[in-house]
């Protein structure tokens, strides 16, 4: 082949581009970090980089659930702590006033605490979420779900509850298809198998009758009462612990998915830098053999 | 004696084609750096000899003519070469635009946002305040940062497409300057060639014909009388000494398929024009109207596609559920069902007027619940009652009919796949095409520059050889003048015997 001047100059010429284009996307590389910086850097890669960072997402979003339902578990859960609480103190109101010495002030005092538990009772029952919804009104989460009849008088009955709330335990989604309760049905915790209730209601007109069968009766009621209440603490309990092994196990997968990224879209520093130093040798040796070759005619040797 | 006189006619004939010769040596040197200039050779021959009864004896040299160098094949295929790397340059950098808009590898990417959605579903379904009138209000504002985001694509796709549409218009009076300049040149080649080859007529108008390359493909076909004719589908752009115009119009009898406002090019016959719009290929004129009519505006009607798909789904699971104030279906989006097909969805996407309090809507109509309340007996749904968020937050993994390019409204043609899904495939197809494009455009340039090595090897000037040539040449005209001094000295000779 016949070689000309404009032949050789075209060549060296392509190879400086050639080498200096290298250069930019390698540059690019070192200064980002990322081997993938836009889909035609490598768009199998490209798909399979989304793909991860979706499920990672989605995982944190997770994590974010687990964080966010505690509150409200932890609401049920004490008010239902709580609960127990009252109840065993009435339990031990039940005894004193059974007690055959106490007299009828000591009764009359014994009636006030039990009404006051039972205020206090209503009150757990109608506990509201520190974000807002009362735990155990199911679904209809902005009235309280349970209503008193009638107050305490001496003499009448003792006032009935009511449950106006919605039946249902609120879950989330704290994994794939995975759901957790985040409150329990109000109408299962306080009257379900046992009013818990009407029970304190019973205790108290038993102590303002001074009716010990009955006060015996309603004694019998309460262990029914707080069996009952621990059922639905262990229930809500478990949901925690059910919780706290998901939110482990999300850890571990978030940061298997970050490994699993971070390989598929990271640079290889050191080969970066490797093939950095490489690239601009060629550009050096480009350079120098352009400025050599285009340089010399026959010119100079006649 | 008659001998001797003719010697030194035949040494100053040598003398002068010497002459002539260094000249074009000169002419070849001065414009060795000259683009698209063709290296001349002298053509010499012996002159017709005298003829008698010795013998023929020779009368020396004679230059018939100058010929400039030229391979016509290797010029030929330099113009196609030429056409199909400028083609696919345009390709690359409207490819580039393309992909820039899009990338999300770094944020801020239409992925980001169809996540951040999806996230502000998951916070809805966590929320414990009855009503959840905080994550009901950040669920719109994210959604409407993803219309936003949409639009801005939609919007920004379309101005590299305009920026295609006025690169086309503003393309037409250079290709139609060229086609002139090449007619006129065709003229005085002909006129010229009927006394000598026209050389650096022909370099000229090979050098304007692969500028044209440049702009767009076309064939050449040369005639006896030395003239080109330039033609593309079927239509002669130079013919002879005649140049017919190209122009860019828009005409509401040939509209352009993506958008009427975009101008079709058309060819001005002798008292007939017509759309070759779609004749035009390769060259930086051609490779814009691809990427104006096919791969921008396939990338728009992509994100169209997306935007219907997305708002569809959408809406076809929200009205299935139940707000909290009545049992009527809302839609979430507007409603593009009404379109004849996808097209134009991205721009037409917005935020339904039920559930956005800036329209006139209520945030109470996001639907929430799948129930009527039971407490109060509906029509809405309880305020705790998120059963239905969890419908929605499905269609972020869940499989979905996947709406394509076109289709139209209810029959989709996409294989079912998850939303998000979609879009990282609209976006990984970008890249897939981008990294394609670049390898063609890296292939093609070499091609390219083998294309122009073979016309440089044949018709380029190398100094190395027209400085060898000119030591012959001096070496030549040293030679003829000693034969003019010979001979001057035996005339000197004979006359010193008389």
């Amino acid at each position: 082949m016949r070689i000309t001047q404009s032949i050789i100059s075209r060549m060296g010429l392509a190879q400086i581009d050639g080498a200096r284009s290298r250069i930019v996307r390698t540059q690019e590389q070192a200064s980002t970090g990322l081997r993938i910086n836009r889909p035609s850097d490598d768009p199998t890669d490209y798909r399979t980089a989304r793909d991860l960072r979706d499920a990672m997402s989605q995982t944190e979003r997770f994590q974010r659930s687990i964080d966010l339902s505690r509150t409200r578990i932890r609401t049920t859960e004490n008010a239902i702590t709580d609960s127990l609480d009252l109840l065993a103190e009435a339990k031990v109101a039940a005894l004193a006033a059974r007690n055959g010495t106490a007299g009828d002030g000591d009764r009359a005092a014994r009636r006030m605490q039990v009404e006051s538990l039972f205020e206090s009772l209503l009150d757990n029952a109608n506990r509201v979420a520190p974000g807002g919804g009362y735990v155990f009104a199911g679904t209809a989460s902005d009235t309280a779900p349970f209503v008193q009849t009638g107050a305490f008088a001496a003499g009448s009955p003792a006032p009935t509850v009511g449950f106006v709330g919605e039946n249902s335990d609120l879950e989330v989604e704290i994994d794939e298809g995975v759901f957790m309760e985040v409150t329990l049905d109000g109408e299962r915790v306080f009257q379900g198998g046992v009013d818990v209730f009407s029970t304190v209601g019973n205790l108290w007109q038993a102590i303002d009758q001074g009716d010990e069968a009955a006060m015996d009766a309603a004694i019998g009621e309460l262990d029914l009462a707080m069996a009952q209440l621990r059922n639905e603490q262990s229930r809500i309990g478990n949901e925690e612990r059910k919780a706290d092994k998901r939110e482990e196990r999300l850890a571990l997968q978030l940061q298997e998915l970050t490994a699993q990224l971070s390989s598929v879209e990271d640079a290889d520093v050191f080969e970066v830098f490797s093939d950095l130093a490489a690239q601009e040798a060629a550009l050096q040796s480009s350079l120098q053999v352009a400025s050599r070759l285009l340089g010399p005619t026959l010119l100079e040797f006649l | 004696m008659a001998g001797l006189t003719d010697a030194i006619g035949t040494a100053q004939r040598g003398l002068q084609v010497v002459q002539r010769r260094i000249g074009t040596t000169g002419h070849n040197i001065a414009n060795a750096t000259t683009e698209g200039f063709s290296r001349q050779r002298a053509v010499l021959q012996a002159s017709a000899p005298n003829v008698d009864g010795t013998g023929a004896i020779g009368t020396g040299v004679e230059q018939v003519s100058v010929v400039r160098i030229v391979d016509e094949f290797a010029q030929l295929r330099l113009l196609s070469e030429t056409s199909r790397f400028a083609g696919l340059e345009t390709h690359a950098s409207i490819y580039g635009g393309v992909e820039s808009i899009l990338n999300d590898q770094l944020s801020g990417g239409l992925t980001d946002e169809l996540s951040g959605f999806f996230d502000a579903l998951d916070d809805l379904s966590n929320a414990s305040e009855p009503g959840q009138p905080v994550e009901r209000g950040a669920l719109l504002a994210s959604a409407e940062s993803l219309v936003d985001t949409v639009h801005r694509f939609d919007e920004r796709l379309r101005e590299l497409q305009s920026g295609a549409d006025r690169g086309i218009t503003s393309l037409i009076p250079e290709v139609n300057g060229l086609a002139r300049q090449i007619a006129d040149l065709n003229g005085r080649i002909a006129e010229a060639e009927t006394r000598a080859p026209a050389n650096d007529l022909r370099d000229q108008r090979d050098r304007l014909l692969l500028e044209l390359a440049g702009q767009m493909e076309f064939s050449t076909l040369e005639s006896d009388s030395g003239m080109i004719s330039v033609r593309f589908g079927g239509v002669a752009l130079v013919d002879g000494r005649t140049a017919n115009e190209l122009t860019a119009v828009v005409d509401p009898g040939s509209p352009n398929a993506f958008d009427p406002r975009f101008a079709q090019v058309f060819f001005q016959g002798s008292g007939s024009s017509f759309d070759v719009t779609d004749s035009i290929r390769g060259g930086e004129l051609g490779g814009l109207i691809a990427a104006r009519d096919d791969i921008v505006g396939g990338v728009i009607r992509d994100l169209d596609a997306f935007a219907f798909t997305l708002a569809e789904n959408f809406n076809a699971e929200h009205r299935n559920g139940l707000g909290l104030v009545d049992g009527a279906p809302h839609d979430f989006f507007a409603d593009l069902s009404g379109q004849p097909n996808v097209n134009d969805s991205a721009r037409n996407l917005r935020i339904s007027s039920d559930v956005d309090p800036a329209q006139g809507g209520t945030l109470d109509h996001i639907a929430t619940g799948s129930v009527p309340n039971p407490v109060t007996g509906g029509p809405g749904a309880a305020p705790g009652d998120l059963s239905h968020v969890e419908r929605l937050k499905d269609l972020r993994r869940g499989t979905v009919p996947i709406y394509l390019a076109g289709d139209a409204t209810g029959a989709p043609t996409g294989s079912t796949r998850s939303i998000s899904a979609s879009l990282t495939q609209l976006i990984g197809d970008v890249g897939q095409q981008v990294r394609s494009t670049e390898r063609s455009l890296e292939q093609q340039q070499a091609v390219l520059q083998s294309a122009q090595d073979r016309r440089d090897s044949v018709s380029g000037v190398s100094v190395d050889e027209e400085v060898a040539g000119l030591v012959l040449l001096q070496t030549s005209f040293q030679a003829n003048a000693r034969v003019i001094s010979t001979v001057n000295r035996l005339f000197d000779d004979l006359l010193a015997a008389f």
